[in-house]
């Protein structure tokens, strides 16, 4: 599932009253519906959630009504994670890595990242992950990989696409699309001299799940075994 | 310099004669009648100048540029039976069809000619085949066309320039994951080149695409895919320099056509560089570190077996 923030969707979705979902500059509240929607009420028990940055998030509030624990870890500590998840959350990853200033030594941390969220993923489970993405003006900012090309990296390297009606979009497309909404001018302008466009994308994939194992041949009950349970009867 | 495909710019190509401008069939549904002129009317070619094409396919360009200006020419391709599409690279009678050009057999990315050898380094059409033979995203070697264009600023000469152009498709960039003009700009400015001419406007994919003046593949071009994203296809040239030396060579030596290549409303006159002295070995290292990084970060499985899910 590749999506972006556009009119009539963020609407519909403060139509439905979902808390968290208001008109904000960031288009953050789009994303706490979205990830409402997708997940339908349907929380796991336990979900990791990467924390980025220092934002309410609204959505716990769901999540622990629906009896779900979420675990939140800095992106430092994705590496040093072992465990496996059946969700996985990189809300808003735009405030470790697209607004800040490139760092020219590190142009992929944001794919590298995402792969890290990625591997913590239990068979079955969920990534979503959102994010900011700035168009680029000229050749010296950096126009990180296009969202479509890093939504399709995600799925090439194995992960399946949690709705695959809802295909990645071409940057250019989401541009001339008349329904994207584009991050207010004061939001932009406040953190960056330049005049930039900037959409919000978010995306859903799914670790394909293990194939179920046939159930083995009941195995007939030895003279042994039969005598041991009556034993502990 | 930067530059996409525009019609205004061809009409004046055509009006001066420009080498290949015209209506040829072939030539023009790929917009080639647009880019190979602009490049030809863009630097002025001398005799003594050291020139490769790279991804030459039959060297007539490398002939003309010999027999009209004089160059040393160099071709670099893999042979025609090698070749991934049909009618790529250089057929058998090279060497005596056009005796020349020097021909080397190989392709870009495998180090193959010497650093810091060549003047002009000459690479139209080239870079979107790098993935004709296999999956984009191939684990073993992701962003591939990264190498070639790491191997393509090896071998030009400090002060030399880079003649360098993309056929892209504006709204179909999946299909070549990762690989973009913009991208590669981005690519190519941090590790040291710098636009020959900075004070025109590198403009942004969604303004090509809007742009009225922008003219894209023709519908037969376009459906030899049979694929609805290669809609709008265009084709982008730029001129790169690898600091470090002196330019041989004048750019845009006629004077009737230097509004072709700095219209007045696509000019940023504040536009300049810092001239810093990167050496060659430290561009080429540059370029080694963003590819380490590249395939760290894209290459792989991200699924977890369930052999490694046991294995504590």
């Amino acid at each position: 599932m590749f999506t972006y923030a556009q009119g009539p969707a963020l609407r519909r979705l403060l139509e439905s009253k979902i808390e968290g979902v208001e008109i904000d500059d960031w288009l953050e509240g789009w994303t706490i519906g979205t990830v409402h929607t997708v997940l339908d009420g349907r929380w796991p028990q336990r979900a990791l959630e990467i924390e980025l940055g220092e934002n309410q998030r609204l959505y716990r509030k769901a999540a622990w009504a629906a009896g779900c624990t979420v675990i939140p870890i800095s992106m430092g500590q994705l590496d040093a994670t072992s465990e496996r998840f059946s969700l996985v959350l990189a809300l808003s990853f735009e405030r470790a890595e697209c607004l800040a200033a490139v760092d020219p030594d590190e142009p992929y941390r944001q794919a590298e990242f995402l792969g890290k969220a990625a591997r913590l993923l239990a068979p079955g489970g969920l990534l979503v992950w959102s994010y900011l993405y700035a168009y680029a003006e000229d050749e010296t900012l950096h126009s990180l990989l296009e969202p479509a090309a890093l939504y399709r990296s995600m799925t090439l390297r194995g992960l399946e696409p949690f709705d695959p009606e809802m295909t990645a979009r071409e940057k250019v497309r989401i541009y001339h699309d008349p329904e994207t909404l584009f991050v207010n001018q004061r939001a932009v302008l406040k953190d960056s001299e330049f005049h930039r466009r900037i959409i919000r994308v978010l995306g859903a994939v799914r670790s394909p799940a293990w194939p179920t194992m046939p159930e083995p041949d009941p195995i007939p009950p030895s003279w042994w075994s039969g005598f041991l349970g009556r034993r502990r009867s | 310099m930067f530059d996409w495909a525009r019609g205004s710019a061809l009409c004046r190509f055509m009006k001066a004669r420009s080498y290949r401008a015209g209506w040829n069939e072939e030539a023009a549904a790929w917009l080639k009648n647009w880019s190979v002129p602009w490049f030809y009317e863009a630097v002025e070619f001398h005799p003594g100048l050291r020139v490769l094409d790279v991804g030459s396919g039959v060297p007539v360009i490398a002939q003309y540029l010999h027999d009209s200006f004089g160059c040393e020419m160099h071709a670099l391709d893999v042979s025609r039976e090698r070749a991934a599409v049909v009618h790529f690279g250089l057929p058998k009678a090279s060497n005596s069809q056009y005796p020349d050009v020097t021909t080397h057999v190989g392709l870009a990315g495998q180090d193959l000619l010497p650093a810091d050898h060549f003047d002009i380094v000459h690479c139209n059409s080239v870079i979107e085949h790098t993935y004709d033979s296999r999956e984009a995203l191939d684990p073993s070697a992701p962003l591939a066309h990264m190498d070639v264009l790491r191997d393509l600023v090896r071998m030009v000469r400090p002060g030399g320039l880079l003649l360098m152009n993309w056929d892209t498709y504006l709204d179909g960039v999946p299909h070549h994951l990762g690989w973009e003009y913009e991208s590669d700009f981005w690519l190519l400015h941090h590790c040291g080149m710098r636009l020959a001419d900075p004070r025109r406007r590198v403009r942004p994919a969604p303004y090509i695409y809007g742009h009225p003046d922008t003219l894209f593949f023709s519908p037969e071009a376009i459906l030899t895919f049979q694929t609805a994203t290669h809609a709008h296809g265009t084709s982008i040239n730029a001129i790169w320099r690898k600091p470090g030396g002196e330019l041989q060579t004048r750019l845009v030596p006629q004077r009737a056509l230097e509004t072709v290549y700095f219209p007045p409303e696509e000019m940023d006159w504040s536009r300049r560089y810092a001239e810093d002295a990167v050496s060659s070995e430290e561009i080429d290292a540059r370029f080694k570190r963003y590819i380490e990084q590249a395939q760290r970060a894209l290459s792989g499985s991200l699924v977890i077996s369930r052999q490694a899910a046991l294995t504590p």
